[in-house]
């Protein structure tokens, strides 16, 4: 049997190392300390500036009609008159926690379109769930944004890397849609609390309409992933009925972050748990409500508005597919978030009060804030509810971060045709929800009203 | 078995083939950096340094089970799971120290148990460890309520937050480490043995070698290192949550495999494991620095591991190593 050769990576070598064995280490020791000493002198120069704090700024936006007293600075130093250039650009990174399905989809899109349309580049990154590729995501790109918009992964997750990214890396942090529990620059979110709780108390009612009574009816609390503010405050607002009527049986299921990940445990819920379900309630809707629909439809208990064994569904979102739904009578009751309405104003807000000058990117380094409270109106060409309607954005006890929650309007199927609605709006420019067109098949009569409205909408949706 | 030529006959050229790893993620660094100037400021290059000490725990872990010729999945829900039980125990009274060291034992029991069950029990490793990473990843999930859990003390953050003049403490320790495992894998009998029974499992049998011990051995160390993975992170994070670390599982695997350690055993180089892990780091850093659009991002990332997978099975048919 022939030697093996020094060269050769054999098991042999290993049990008997020659002087080679003591040169590598040399070797390998050698090449640690010149890493160190390289790793050394780049940590030296990469090391963020010290900070350097000033007295306030007096900072003004033109435009902004305001109802309420709003918070000033005593000026005791004023900025040069010269505005730097931003850094990077123009440019503006969205962290999305997920891009999996049509809702995260159409806030990227609302948010790309308002930004592209003042001439800002837009990207995005998406963590696909994870705090903790979100966090090193954030530090990654607050070196190159001039601005950050970050849909949370979780409340507390980021915390800390929201604040390194402004205190470090001066770069501003807008949190979109769900909150975080630390300091960003501000919030606007969807009131989730209260629309959550508004539809279980339309459910109760129901059931007390139809059956006479609530003793012992079914009700199936449908929820995402609880990590997320906006499904945790609509699952919350959903256990009103546990809270105030013990006597329903209250099923409450978690079906996490993906439309398939919901249809699996609603689909065990109402093939066993829940067979005997009146009511329905989803934190989410469109894909994420698809799976209950199928669920229904399979265990014959999908049944057309206006019967009496007909399953009372409400949901939030209001997308395209469910305002369809809701037109063939399989569903009640929506409460849409307005991501028209929620990004835009993310965008405007930023614009007015962090983005007109960006002295934050040059030392001293001054983080801009947002005057409180904000009172801000309905943002041109988008609907949460009318314009008579206003937002606050102020402080919170539950955030370091401002937060502003936008209205709830409330559709049913003598509104759905309403065409500012975000989800009948989009379909003029972004075409069809891609389960838009999924129908079921419902048991009892169709009512005649459903056809009409079908009718309706497929008219407007033809100009 | 093919012998490898040395073309030039130089020290030099045995070198660049004995640690290639290294010199590709050099070669990557530069070339890229000429097209994003971004990724050579000093503040991206320390970022990869930092960033890329999770996956390097992890690979470095991996290796170890890999040289006997096992995988185990669950290393990054043990990386979830070791932190919480240290946050847990502080909430009790622990000692920081105690709690740090606990989080470390409870990666090392993990891994023990791993072992046990697939020495004593036959259950291929594939089968236990995804079964354990499910089952861990439950009891997090059970345990936070579903929620990111911040509140560690400043103490327990230390490593991920405190300088020693330039250099973050996080970067000395990780090289400590790294040269600890070197020297445990290449100067100790066990370190050989693992070599061993990964090259030839009957032969290492009969020479006597406690072929089942070396194999809960090697997993006790991935259960160590996830853990410790697990507490490196959570220092920088200052918050474990259910789905802590979860994107680097396929870096885990990829990072030895990018370096040329063998999947069926027997072969492998920690010190280009540590090149891969930083390659690996570079790869996501260059997606980013790219601006790379959140669609394309995945997709882009595995091409890259593909290339450089690709990259490594040519050296390893030209050279013979």
């Amino acid at each position: 049997m022939g030697r093996k050769s020094d060269e050769s990576k054999g098991n042999i070598k290993r049990l008997d190392p020659p002087e080679e064995g003591r040169r590598d280490y040399l070797k390998t020791v050698g090449a640690l300390v010149a890493g160190l000493a390289v790793g050394g002198a780049a940590a030296w120069l990469g090391k963020p500036p010290e900070r350097v704090e000033v007295p306030g700024v007096t900072v003004t936006a033109p435009g902004v009609t305001v109802t309420a007293p709003r918070v000033t600075e005593t000026v005791t130093q004023l900025v040069t008159p010269t505005i730097p250039q931003l850094k990077y650009g123009k440019t503006v990174w969205l962290l999305m926690p997920y891009t999996g399905e049509y809702w995260w989809v159409t806030c990227k899109e609302y948010l790309k379109r308002a930004v592209e349309a003042d001439g800002w580049k837009f990207n995005f990154a998406t963590a696909e769930g994870s705090d903790t590729l979100q966090s090193d995501q954030l530090i990654s790109y607050a070196q190159m944004a001039d601005i950050l918009f970050v849909y949370p992964t979780s409340m507390e997750g980021i915390n800390k890397a929201v604040r390194t990214a402004e205190e470090e890396y001066h770069c501003p942090v807008v949190i979109c849609k769900d909150y975080i529990t630390g300091k960003g620059r501000f919030c606007v979110h969807f009131n989730d609390l209260e629309a959550a709780t508004l539809m279980a108390q339309e459910a109760v009612k129901y059931i007390q309409k139809v059956y006479g009574t609530t003793e012992g009816k079914t009700v199936i609390s449908l929820n995402g992933d609880l990590a997320l503010s906006g499904w945790l405050e609509r699952c919350k607002g959903f256990r009103w009925i546990k809270e105030n009527h013990p006597e329903i049986n209250f099923l409450e299921i978690i079906g996490g972050l993906t439309p398939e990940g919901w249809a699996d445990v609603v689909d065990a819920c109402i093939g066993a748990p829940g067979r005997d379900v009146v009511a329905l309630l989803a934190g989410s809707d469109g894909p994420y409500l698809l799976g209950a629909l199928a669920a229904l439809e399979k265990y014959g208990k999908l049944y057309y508005a206006e019967d009496p064994k007909h399953v009372f569904i409400a949901s939030i979102d209001g997308k395209p597919s469910t305002y369809m739904w809701l037109r063939h009578g399989y569903n009640d009751l929506i409460y849409p978030q307005t991501p028209d309405s929620i990004f835009t104003s993310l965008w405007k807000i930023a614009k007015d009060w962090i983005l007109k000058d960006p002295s934050y990117e040059y030392p001293p380094y001054k983080m801009p804030e947002i005057p409180l409270p904000l009172w801000v109106d309905q943002p041109e060409g988008t609907y949460w509810g009318g314009k008579e309607l206003v937002m606050k954005i102020d402080k919170v006890p539950y955030s370091e971060t401002p937060i502003g929650r936008t209205p709830s309007p409330r559709v049913d199927r003598y509104n759905v045709n309403t065409w500012d609605l975000w989800g009948n709006k989009i379909t003029k420019w972004a075409g069809k929800d891609p389960v838009q067109d999924v129908t079921f098949v419902a048991k009892g009569t169709e009512p005649a009203w459903c056809r009409e409205l079908i009718d309706e909408y497929e008219k407007w949706l033809a100009k | 078995m093919k012998l490898a030529r040395y073309p030039l006959g130089a020290a030099w050229a045995k070198l660049i083939i004995k640690y290639y790893t290294w010199f590709i993620f050099i070669g990557i660094y530069l070339a890229i950096g000429l097209f994003i100037p971004l990724l050579l400021s000093p503040v991206t290059f320390v970022n990869i340094l930092i960033q890329g000490t999770t996956v390097g725990l992890l690979a470095i872990g991996m290796t170890f089970v890999m040289l006997i010729g096992e995988i185990d999945l669950s290393m990054v829900s043990v990386a979830a799971f070791g932190p919480m039980i240290g946050m847990y125990a502080m909430e009790l009274g622990f000692p920081v120290l105690a709690a740090i060291l606990l989080t470390l034992l409870v990666g090392a029991g993990v891994g023990f148990i791993n072992g046990l069950l697939i020495t004593k029990l036959r259950v291929p490793s594939l089968v236990q460890t995804v079964a354990m990473w499910w089952m861990l990843s439950g009891i997090v999930l059970v345990a936070t309520g579903g929620m990111a859990r911040a509140g560690f003390p400043e103490a327990w953050s230390w490593l991920g937050t405190v300088f020693i003049g330039p250099i973050q403490v996080l970067i000395l320790f990780f090289i400590i480490v790294v040269i600890g495992a070197v020297f445990f894998a290449r100067r100790t009998v066990t370190g050989n043995r693992l070599y061993l029974v990964g090259g030839n499992r009957e032969a290492a049998k009969a020479m006597g070698i406690p072929v089942d011990r070396i194999r809960v051995i090697a997993f006790i160390i991935s259960g160590f290192f996830a853990a410790l993975a697990g507490y490196v992170l959570s220092t920088r994070m200052a918050f474990v949550s259910p789905r802590f670390s979860v994107e680097w599982l396929m870096p885990a695997i990829a990072a030895p495999v990018i370096s040329g350690v063998s999947l069926t055993g027997g072969r492998g180089n920690l010190i280009n494991v540590v090149a891969g892990a930083y390659l690996v780091q570079l790869i996501v850093i260059v997606v980013r620095a790219g601006g790379v659009s959140g669609f394309f991002y995945e997709f882009v990332q595995g091409l890259l591991v593909f290339i450089a997978v690709l990259i490594d099975t040519v050296r390893r048919r030209v050279t013979g190593l």
